[in-house]
């Protein structure tokens, strides 16, 4: 019945659209105007609003592409036909209203004209007489007056994808219940421009925050106090109870002003050192540690603790023993979120005993910070230098693009078609997959200072059924088909090629569009890792496997710290 | 990278910028431990880079470093529904997947953008503790800025989780300043549009938003019109300045000082709230603007030079590093104090190379905002402030087409120097306020 309707809705559409390339916009007018008759007729049609549950239907994140494809050209579509429709939310309970929030300016930029009349809140079921009042009055003679087509606006917000959408709409209907609208001649351009109408802001109960009492709190305070006419001086006045609890605790307090010899270190950064190597992982090392211990002279170990840094940075690594470390690294590498894995559920799995607090300040504390180091020094043009979660690869972004290569160039890295295949992976033989599994780039550190820059082919491990986390449910849009084949991880990076992911990216790009780092409702993605959560699994990291550089020769880092401190000078725990 | 000298490298040596001003800054040492989840583009533990730039900077040595209070469910039930932190606090990544709360789980959206994670309220009471911790301490006039970068999160609505925001810590420091103050403005250069922030003040005249933020071609959220300027008593007080990609801090400033300049000068607010989201920072992964971590402080700069009480908070920002200097630069900003361009050493001081420097220079893009756009939406807005009643012994003007662009020199503010000295305003008719109570808060029913 949608289909029937719509399909009505967009002829009506294509002859307006027809009339108003022909047409001047005056005369288009007064052909609407004229035949209001048809154009109801024409679109007579009966729908109602189904529940909407979810309101913001434009994510900060484009879902795949198709989906945010299709709702996006539904949702323009929609809008185009039926640019101001009814939209009731039957959540929550009380009906919501929109409220018409058009000022006096029109589309075309005609000077704006001051509200008239009292603006209190324009609510109406639709729409608000008072608005259409004031458009009529400002507005070119002759404005359309409908109560079909332009009786309201439809937020982009109240349209879920797939979800049917009725509105009811039929104009003896409306005329019974709601108020006539009247639209601006602007509004109507817009329509038929093609141009979504603006989104409105819900008014009600349940959108608006309850706007406490000025100078309640004085009252309380002063005895004789004069209502709303004086702030008194509270300067001198104790924190009551509840705003010293709201006021938080002190850690830091401000210190004197008088501390003179101290003016010259605010703002100070760091200066050169005497190191033999100024600026190698090993000087930098050693300065953060001096940091971190005028720090801890400064406040004292409590405040220290209290300002966070007792648990960041490399020391974090002291709660953790070799045999963790090397174990995490495993983990991670075995499971490159270039190819859709989610190593956190791993992660969880292979660390029972640990919270995933320790678990994400390791990774965030330790494991990311070194890998940025390696970077820093062996990789500079190469990185995505950020937080980013481990990917496998680290494929530039625009951020750092700094030699200029063309971001479409694409490595093929050479496959060995017998190992193109999908490997299943469960918990069984899940620790001695990862062992043998190599890393997934050549240019990850072994930290754990075994040497696993062997030669087996890598194969990419794709899990198809989370039968590591049973809270974990697969997407339907799996990877396993989609993708069609498995990336040989060549562990031979001195190939020259762009690295592992090249070829998965490339995939992916064929089939997907990827992600640009922009918002954008038409740019989608789909997702195929697997989450904690029940809804459908994002994946928000597609978007940063750019099409890497083949033209940066990527060292084989595997060893780099014994290749470059000696061998056995890596403990683990730090650079011996 | 930039070398960090030239343009606005250093604070005036007199004049209303060179004021010293109290400093308070409220940090959650558990804050940066929070994980929306793999591949999350929105990732706590940029908090703690930042944090950690800032006390390595020895900026400590200029504010007061506070632990915020967890805010309760009573405290967010403030602005909140009672069902939906009821929601919020009990639902685990354990329970999420139950039958029982799918109902839920959509009805308050939290899923997709706003997955449940671990710890998730105790991060939404750290956040919202920290904002309205931050208005305590402003309506005690403790502090001339209260810092709070774990909050700014301005997606949230009443009832529902949105743009990887839970609860609104805005609109509950907003609700606890205007206890003590008549009116707060509320200004927003989040990439994004601060819906959430408007749409709970949307019918108030007590709180005016102002948002700048990219608009169009199905951008987040997808509101924030030009055109959409609040209802009800709250009509006029809701300003939007919506932008095309790659503006500029010159095109930026262009918009931004004129329209706060006269915002400041026909609302005179006795409290501002700036939501300094990093996404406008060049080389954002969501984000398509293009300013530079100067250009994005000169906002809070601009401010500051009012000596109104001032409340700063974070936001968006999902190129973490950036996010790190970019608000490590307006503490400093903030206490009025330049840094070195040269990072100090500190725990995280490799997510910063290969450079180690502070500055974020802009990428050569293309800026879709043209003079003209731009002087057409500054019209658009000053007809819009025009409908302000403004105080009747401050006239309206227009400002002139063209508006000065800070260049690092001493910057007279019209609206600073008379506010030098000001305590309160007296000369605003408070009568018109006065009675304002919950005859803002208009139910509707059908």
């Amino acid at each position: 019945m949608e289909r029937r309707n719509l399909l009505q809705i967009k002829d009506v559409v294509m002859l307006l659209h027809t009339f108003w390339l022909l047409l001047s916009p005056r005369l288009l007018r007064q052909l609407i105007e004229n035949r209001p008759a048809i154009s109801r007729s024409a679109i007579r049609f009966e729908l109602k609003i189904s529940p909407i549950f979810e309101l913001n239907m434009v994510q900060k994140r484009p879902f795949d592409e198709d989906e945010s494809h299709e709702v996006s050209s539904k949702q323009r579509r929609q809008m185009e036909l039926n640019s101001q429709l009814v939209s009731a939310l039957e959540f929550p309970p009380e009906p919501v209203v929109q409220s018409c929030h058009t000022s006096g300016e029109s589309y075309n930029g005609l000077t704006k004209t001051k509200a008239e009349g009292d603006e209190k809140l324009d609510i109406g079921y639709i729409t608000e007489p008072l608005c259409t009042k004031k458009d009529v009055e400002t507005s070119v003679p002759g404005s359309l007056s409908s109560s079909s087509l332009f009786a309201g606006t439809i937020s982009e917000e109240d349209i879920r994808p797939g979800a049917p959408f009725h509105i009811t709409l039929s104009p003896d209907h409306i005329s019974e219940r709601q108020p006539r609208t009247i639209v601006h001649s602007g509004e109507i351009y817009s329509f038929l421009l093609g141009l979504p109408p603006r989104k409105l802001v819900p008014v009600g109960q349940y959108y608006q925050a309850e706007i406490p009492e000025w100078g309640a709190h004085f009252c309380k305070k002063t005895s004789s106090c004069s209502e709303h006419t004086e702030a008194p001086n509270l300067v001198s006045q104790p924190l009551e109870s509840d705003e010293e609890r709201l006021a938080g605790t002190c850690v830091v307090p401000m210190s004197g002003s008088n501390q003179l010899a101290d003016t010259g270190e605010v703002g100070v950064g760091r200066t050169g050192c005497m190191c033999d190597n100024e600026g190698n992982i090993r000087c930098v090392r050693q300065h953060i540690m001096e940091a971190r211990e005028k720090l801890r002279g400064t406040f004292g170990p409590e405040t220290f603790a209290e300002l966070g840094f007792s648990d960041v940075g490399e020391i974090v690594a002291e709660k953790w023993s070799e045999e963790e470390e090397k174990l995490f690294h495993q983990v991670i590498f075995s499971n490159p979120t270039s190819l859709g894995n989610n190593y956190w559920n791993h992660l969880a799995v292979v660390f029972p005993s640990r919270s995933k607090k320790e678990i994400v300040s390791y990774y965030f504390n330790v494991f990311m910070l070194r890998i940025r180091a390696e970077q820093n020094r062996y990789a500079p043009l190469n990185i995505d230098s950020d937080d980013d979660e481990w990917m496998g690869i680290e494929d530039s972004t625009d951020n750092e693009v700094q030699n200029g290569e063309d971001d479409d160039s694409v490595a093929e890295s050479p496959m060995d078609p017998d190992h193109n295949e999908i490997i299943h992976v469960n918990s069984s033989a899940y620790d001695e997959d990862v062992a043998q599994s190599a890393p997934v780039d050549c240019r990850v550190v072994d930290f754990g200072g075994d040497n696993i820059n062997d030669q087996e082919a890598c194969t990419c491990k794709l899990d198809v059924e989370s039968s590591l986390d049973p809270t974990v449910r697969p997407s339907d849009e799996n990877l396993s088909h989609d993708r069609g084949g498995c990336v040989t991880q060549d562990r031979s990076a001195t190939s020259g090629d762009a690295g592992v992911g090249s070829q998965l990216t490339m995939e992916k790009a064929d089939s997907q569009k990827q992600w640009t780092g922009h918002l954008s409702g038409t740019n989608g993605f789909s997702c195929h890792e697997f989450m904690m959560e029940a809804c459908n699994a994002r994946e928000w990291e597609f978007g940063y496997l750019n099409c890497p550089r083949n033209e940066v020769e990527l060292l084989p880092t595997c060893n780099m710290i014994e290749e470059v401190f000696g061998a056995g000078s890596w403990d683990g725990q730090g650079l011996n | 990278m930039d070398s960090g000298s030239g343009e606005g490298a250093s604070l005036p040596s007199i004049g209303p910028d060179a004021q010293k001003r109290r400093v308070c800054y409220f940090y959650e040492p558990a804050v940066g431990g929070y994980y929306y989840g793999q591949g999350h583009p929105m990732k706590p533990h940029r908090i703690s880079m930042a944090h950690s730039l800032i006390v390595n900077y020895n900026l400590y040595r200029r504010m007061e470093i506070i632990r915020p209070f967890p805010a309760g469910a009573a405290d967010i039930s403030r602005f909140h529904t009672p069902e939906y932190v009821d929601f919020l606090s009990s639902i685990t990544p354990d329970t999420v997947n139950d039958e029982n709360n799918a109902q839920k789980v959509k009805r308050f959206n939290v899923c997709d953008d706003c997955p449940v994670f671990e710890g998730l309220f105790e991060f939404c009471q750290a956040s919202a503790g920290g904002s309205i911790g931050a208005a305590a301490k402003l309506n005690h006039e403790d502090s001339d800025i209260a810092i709070n970068w774990a909050g700014g999160l301005h997606h949230a609505k009443k009832s529902l989780a949105s743009g990887f925001c839970y609860v609104n810590d805005i609109v509950l420091g907003i609700l606890e300043l205007l206890k003590f103050q008549r009116r707060v403005l509320y200004i927003d250069i989040d990439v994004h549009h601060g819906d959430g922030v408007e749409e709970a003040f949307y019918v108030t005249d007590r709180v005016m938003t102002v948002s700048f933020h990219k608009f169009g071609n199905n951008f987040f959220p997808g509101t924030g019109h030009i055109k959409t300027n609040g209802a009800g008593d709250g009509k006029y007080y809701s300003l939007n300045v919506p932008l095309r990609d790659g503006v500029d801090d010159k095109s930026f400033h262009s918009l931004f000082r004129p329209i706060i300049q006269k915002v400041m000068e026909v609302y005179q607010p006795d409290a501002v709230v700036l939501q300094c989201g990093a996404d406008s920072l060049a080389g954002d992964k969501l984000g398509s603007f293009n300013l530079s971590v100067k250009g994005h402080a000169d906002c809070l700069r601009f401010l500051r030079s009012f000596n109104v009480p001032l409340m700063v908070l974070g936001g968006g920002g999902y190129t973490m590093r950036n996010v790190a200097r970019c608000w490590c630069y307006e503490t400093a900003v903030a206490v009025g104090v330049e840094l070195d361009n040269n990072l100090p050493h500190n725990e995280y001081y490799e997510y910063f190379g290969p450079n180690y420097t502070l500055h974020v220079k802009p990428k050569p893009r293309k800026n879709l905002n043209s003079v003209r756009d731009l002087e057409k939406i500054r019209d658009m807005v000053f007809n819009q402030l025009s409908n302000l009643q403004h105080v009747p012994s401050v006239p309206f003007q227009t400002m002139p087409p063209t508006a000065r662009v800070p260049d690092g020199k001493s910057f007279k503010y019209q609206g600073g120097e008379d506010m030098e000295t000001r305590a309160k305003p007296r000369i605003w008719n408070g009568e018109e306020y006065a009675s304002d109570g919950d005859e803002d808060a208009i139910l509707i029913e059908d």
